[in-house]
């Protein structure tokens, strides 16, 4: 840690702020939020950040909105503890509240924010395969100005994402999920429940009103690969579907087939390939039931 | 660069000056030589370093102490009020649930923040709040029945004397 | 230990290879000698160059800091000692090593083969050779109905006590050295440093402070002490080293890894008849309990059950692998998952219920095994039965529908062994005039208790309260001969020595309060800190009146030493191997409910019944703690907890890859105590200390055969083994169908 001293540690108060002073120390500074990730990056020596500019500070990073047509917005800077603990989230969008309960232990969830999490990238991150399948938008800002990005083109490789030297991002936008819609996330961690995701799945499911055909599908996966991704051919099997067994089953085998998990200390590359079918297959069920829930609800 | 912070632990203000990338675990440790919070893994997995700040427990070791200013931190030294132990220190002797005391002081802060939020929690509520703070001697069984006891005790003691309780409880979290 | 600090105290790192295997061209140190801060720097040339054994009369193959060779992934090259910690880190990456890369082998079934590289000099890889035969196995062999083979191996995992390796040392120039040290065996700590540095023991003084956990894992020295010590040395400072997460991960001692093949002989009614293992062990790259540890789990041959012939040959290979050391179960956590497993396989073939195979093969106290065990008291059945009915074995075995439950035993030492020829322990204690009492004693308390025991025990003999007892324990200097907290053996020899030493004292007390009373010592009795006579209990004196005589008047103190030195476990016979080794032995049978996802292989441990015969609980609650705990490191070092190595380097050396369970990891775990009183222990008492940890993982396994039918031999217990299998299974069936 002493290897290269500390030039400078700033806490705007305002995003304008932050974005200057990141313009003005370009590629030297580094944004901390709850700095779980980067003060473990720090331990490790992987990184030695010259300028830490923390945005713990600023109020307009730290809320959770909510609008009936928009959905929810979510500021950047706002912990684990709180989204899995909003009223608000527990009752209009219940899945997103567990998938942030499901982040590490508590300590990790009282001090890591969901942008921090987003931005730290790792694969196996909880809430970026969820985000995914409810087509979160992310909002970047720098001096220059402001960008909107869907989540599925914002992780690029391991812990690489598509924001700039420059930008922060502030803020979280997830549409409401429609009546006739249901979503799911499951993660697998058969060692401690404590683990990070040896896989993980989220579905999101829209049928139509008689609850015989599946509208509009998304599948992400977690855990199996550089970055989060989403299952395209098996989303592509199951689009305009009748909701049956079988559907369910060969895109859960296009998933697994589509991807190419690596081995590492928790599991073998196959036996990830092997879990990304049985997961999605229970994640899609999982969604599916939830959406006819919300149908009947709706009804 | 060092920055002079000033910390609020236990009730008292100290100043340091410190490189900003030192973690709040290492001034408590080594600037105000309070050794309760313990390092162990330094990545946040293990807890022994847990604190609270502002009344929720979290890993000191990840923390910058620059981002703890203007905070309240609770370290163990200032869990008992002086007079006597506080009650779950108390049940974790009475229980059993110390056996080499390294994970204690950080044990018995994850409890803290969990019976201040939710002062009859069940079984698998205490599991999951200290599902942070490993320890490797106990299985936690007996750390289980410890906050159970202290729970039941607590919530007792402010049936019995709210106006006391009251103080006390305005008392940890000032 | 990690919160101590002396005045002008400088901290120290150690430069480790990165190699598993490399020979050691140069070490240019020039710039880490120039870096601001730094103190000292040191290699094998500041060094005494001594090889040591830790575990003499083992070959001496170690030194401090390695000089011509490296030898695993972590090796001791140098030491920098500085100002500060990041300092010394800073200094370490500036010194300059050139190594000329050896080829390297793990697998220690390759290392055994003649071509293999060579790890020392010249020599076999084979570290040590153990070959030891009772009977006539192949008489037991060819009477035997049936016979089974099998093949399992066991997993590298390490203690991961929640404090790290640490040590201070400061040498003064008088020549005597002072080493705090998270140790757990003070008393051999100071002759292990005296040896590795070539110095006479009486100059070494080791200090054990709070420690955080030990399991047996700060047994042996850690070559940071000597490390340590070397650099106080060169600066005259003291010096303190503390290992990272990741050192304790990658450079501290772990269980010896064995492969184990077994071969049983039964008669058709599930009688044992003959027993046969072959155990290679994963000795890594230096000698320390490799062949102590290997011996250990030779003995469980015939110690677990009744078996007339036995045969076992154990080989201890050398590889450039990180190297073992003594580990909560010594041995048995290993031979006990074979046996065991086997066990469950045996009665399956033979449809008797594995429960009753158990039984049928058990001994009581009395018996002597084939091999020289003599069994004073043995509580197995009655844990196998309470055991049983608290899981409900009866109900819940036997299902197959996904759910399933499975059992297994142990038998431990319950207090030492003979392993360095004496198996003994002292203690001094004395009474205060203010009724306090003062015990010293060598016994060693890391976190399980042992404190807590022996002043429970001094205060039983005395008729005062535990609170009265100040225990003294963790100063070499001071402290009287024991051999340490291992083998789960202070609550039977120190707890011994502690008694014997109250009761000195307590005769001392008697005879004084004798002539005050006018009676018989024989016919006082002291509780509560009063001294009566037993038939008139109204003649009394409190025990502050008959201190103030003794110290006041005679001016003579109640003090006394005790010395235990057992005469019950016996060494091995250098010939036919035949010995009793250890002085009462411990029980105890786990029972592991499991689920298994047919889809995953997923398994979750529901609930842990452990039934232990601990000979007598001379305190409850601390058993339990004991027992609950080691469930816990059974539970982990049998599913979750494997070190995963790659060309010798370790690549999950944090918590977040090595999973150690938390608490919503846990499963049920219900303790039960048996208590069968041990003629030789403490009030009957045994140890308990390290049998809890030992059973969990064969019990897991079998109901995991239970609940799914499929049997895993090699630890860790993984949900991707139990799928695998479940195919394999499942294609098996097909094939058999066409």
């Amino acid at each position: 840690m002493a290897d290269a001293a500390c030039l400078g540690y700033f806490e705007p108060e305002t995003i304008e702020e932050a974005c200057r002073l990141l313009s003005s120390h370009r590629g030297h500074a580094k944004i901390i939020a709850g700095g779980l990730s980067l003060n473990v990056m720090i331990a490790q020596k992987l990184i030695n950040p010259e300028y830490l500019v923390s945005i713990q500070g600023i109020k307009s990073l730290n809320f959770i909105c909510h609008e009936p047509t928009a959905g929810f917005k979510i500021g950047a800077a706002t912990v684990h503890a709180d989204i899995e603990k909003s009223s608000l989230i527990k009752e209009k969008m219940p899945l997103l509240s567990q998938v942030a309960g499901m982040i590490g232990s508590v300590q990790v969830r009282n001090r890591g924010t969901i942008g921090g999490n987003l931005c730290h990238a790792d694969p196996a991150s909880d809430l970026s395969p969820a985000l995914i399948a409810l087509s979160a938008q992310l909002k970047l800002q720098s001096s220059d100005g402001a960008r909107t990005m869907p989540i599925d083109k914002f992780f690029l490789d391991y812990f690489q994402t598509a924001i700039g030297e420059e930008e922060i991002l502030t803020e979280i936008k997830i549409p409401q999920i429609p009546p006739l819609a249901g979503a799911s996330f499951i993660k697998f961690t058969p060692r401690s429940k404590m683990d990070m995701a040896v896989v993980s799945a989220a579905v999101y499911a829209q049928i139509d009103a008689a609850a015989e055909r599946l509208l509009d599908v998304k599948i992400a996966l977690g855990a199996v690969g550089p970055r989060p991704v989403r299952a395209l051919k098996a989303e592509g099997a199951l689009k305009g579907q009748k909701i049956i067994h079988s559907a369910i089953e060969q895109a859960a085998e296009l998933a697994r087939e589509e991807c190419s998990p690596l081995t590492d200390a928790k599991a073998s590359g196959g036996y990830r390939k092997e879990m990304v079918g049985v997961f999605v297959k229970r994640a899609a069920m999982l969604a599916l039931e939830r959406a006819r829930e919300n149908r009947h609800q709706a009804q | 660069m060092r920055e002079k912070i000033e910390l609020k632990v236990n009730g008292d203000l100290y100043q340091v000056e410190v490189d900003p990338r030192k973690t709040l675990l290492s001034v408590l440790r080594e600037d105000l030589e309070l050794t309760g919070a313990k390092m162990s893994c330094g990545y946040g997995v293990c807890g022994s370093c847990t604190v609270l700040v502002d009344g929720k427990a979290v890993c000191s070791c990840l923390v910058l102490a620059t981002q703890a200013k203007g905070k309240e931190i609770v370290t163990i030294e200032g869990l008992s009020d002086g007079d006597g132990l506080h009650p779950l220190q108390e049940s974790f002797i009475d229980h059993g649930a110390i056996q080499c005391g390294y994970c204690t002081p950080g044990m018995i802060l994850s409890a803290k923040a969990l019976l201040d939020e939710n002062p009859s929690p069940d079984e698998y509520e205490i599991r999951s709040a200290i599902a942070g703070n490993l320890c490797r001697c106990t299985g936690y069984v007996k750390i289980v029945e410890a906050i159970k006891a202290a729970s039941a005790k607590m919530v007792r003691s402010w049936q019995i004397s709210p106006s006391s309780a009251a103080g006390r409880r305005k008392s940890t979290q000032d | 230990m990690a919160d101590m600090k002396l005045p002008r105290m400088l901290f120290g790192k150690i430069l480790r290879s990165p190699y598993p295997h490399a020979r050691i061209l140069n070490i240019d140190t020039s710039k880490a000698r120039k870096a601001t801060g730094v103190k000292a720097v040191i290699t094998a040339n500041d060094t005494p160059k001594l090889k040591f054994s830790l575990h003499p009369p083992l070959r001496a193959d170690k030194m401090p800091l390695e000089e011509f060779k490296v030898r695993y992934v972590g090796d001791e090259v140098a030491a920098v000692a500085a100002a500060d910690e990041n300092t010394a880190q800073e200094a370490i990456s500036l010194i300059e090593v050139d190594y000329e890369l050896l080829p390297a082998v793990f697998d220690p079934e390759e290392a055994m083969k003649p071509e293999a590289p060579k790890i020392h000099d010249d020599e076999s890889n084979v570290a040590s050779y153990l070959v030891r035969q009772f009977g006539d196995v192949g008489l037991g062999f060819k009477e035997a109905d049936r016979i089974f083979e099998n093949r399992f191996s066991t997993s590298r995992v390490t203690h991961c006590c929640m404090e790290t390796h640490g040590c201070i040392a400061f040498f003064l120039a008088s020549g005597r050295l002072t080493v705090w040290s998270t140790t757990q065996t003070p008393n051999f700590l100071y002759k292990e440093i005296a040896r590795a540095l070539g110095i006479a023991s009486r100059m070494v003084k080791v200090i054990k402070p709070f420690v955080g956990g030990a399991f047996g894992g700060r047994r042996g020295m850690d070559m940071q002490d000597a490390i340590c010590a070397l650099l106080s040395m060169k600066t005259g400072r003291p010096v303190k080293i503390c290992n990272t997460r990741e050192e304790e991960f990658t450079t501290s001692r772990l269980r010896y890894p064995m492969v184990i093949k077994l071969k049983t002989g039964v008669k058709k009614d599930g009688t044992l008849l003959a027993r046969q293992a072959t155990v290679i062990t994963d000795n890594g790259a230096y000698n320390y309990k490799g062949p102590a540890i290997t011996g250990a789990a030779g003995l469980r041959l015939d110690l677990m059950y009744k078996v007339p012939n036995t045969k076992f040959e154990g080989y201890v290979v050398y590889t450039n692998n990180q190297y073992g050391g003594a580990f909560r179960g010594f041995g048995s956590p290993q031979i006990t998952f074979a046996i065991e497993s086997e066990m469950d396989m045996i009665a399956e073939d033979l449809g008797i219920d594995p429960l009753e195979m158990r039984l049928k093969n058990s001994y009581s106290a009395g018996y002597q095994t084939i091999s020289g065990a003599k069994i004073t008291s043995c509580g197995l059945q009655e844990c196998i039965k309470k055991g049983a009915e608290l899981a409900r074995w009866r109900e819940k075995r036997g299902r197959r529908d996904g759910r399933g439950i499975g059992m297994a035993t142990l038998v431990h030492t319950g207090g030492g062994t003979k392993d360095y020829g004496y198996n003994c322990s002292e203690a001094f204690v004395r009474l205060n005039d203010d009724c306090t009492v003062s015990l010293i004693s060598g016994a060693s308390d890391t976190g399980q208790g042992s404190d807590t025991i022996l002043a429970q025990i001094v205060a039983e003999t005395l008729g005062v309260g535990v609170e009265d007892i100040e225990v003294i324990t963790g100063d070499s200097d001071i402290c009287p001969l024991d051999l340490g907290a291992w083998g789960s053996r202070q609550t039977f020899t120190s707890g011994n020595a502690a008694r014997i030493a109250a009761e000195e004292a307590r005769r001392q007390l008697l005879e004084i309060a004798s002539e005050m009373l006018e009676a018989n010592p024989g016919d006082l009795d002291i509780r509560a800190k009063k001294v009566f006579v037993k038939e008139t209990p109204d003649r009394k004196l409190s025990m502050a009146e008959v201190l103030a005589q003794s110290y006041s008047k005679k001016g003579r103190p109640v003090a006394a030493r005790g010395f235990f030195d057992e005469q019950i476990s016996t060494n091995r016979d250098l010939h036919t191997g035949f010995s009793n080794p250890f002085p009462a032995y411990a029980f105890g049978a786990h029972f592991a409910e499991v689920e298994v996802d047919r889809e995953t292989g997923e398994i979750r441990v529901l609930n842990i019944v452990a039934a232990h015969d601990l000979g007598r609980a001379i305190n409850p609650m601390a058993a339990e703690g004991q027992i609950e705990g080691a469930v816990a490191q059974g539970l982990g070092t049998g599913m979750t907890e494997y070190l995963v190595w790659e060309e010798g380097q370790t690549i999950n050396p944090t918590f977040i890859e090595y999973k150690i369970p938390s608490a919503i990891d846990m499963p049920n775990v219900k303790p039960i105590l048996v208590e069968s009183i041990d003629p030789n222990g403490p009030f009957g008492a045994k140890g308990v200390g390290e049998p809890g940890l030992v059973p969990t993982a064969p019990a897991i396994a079998n109901a995991i055969y239970d609940a799914v039918g499929v049997r895993i031999k090699d630890l860790p217990l993984t949900s991707e083994k139990v799928l695998n299998a479940l195919r394999e299974l499942k294609n098996g069936k097909e094939e058999a169908l066409i």
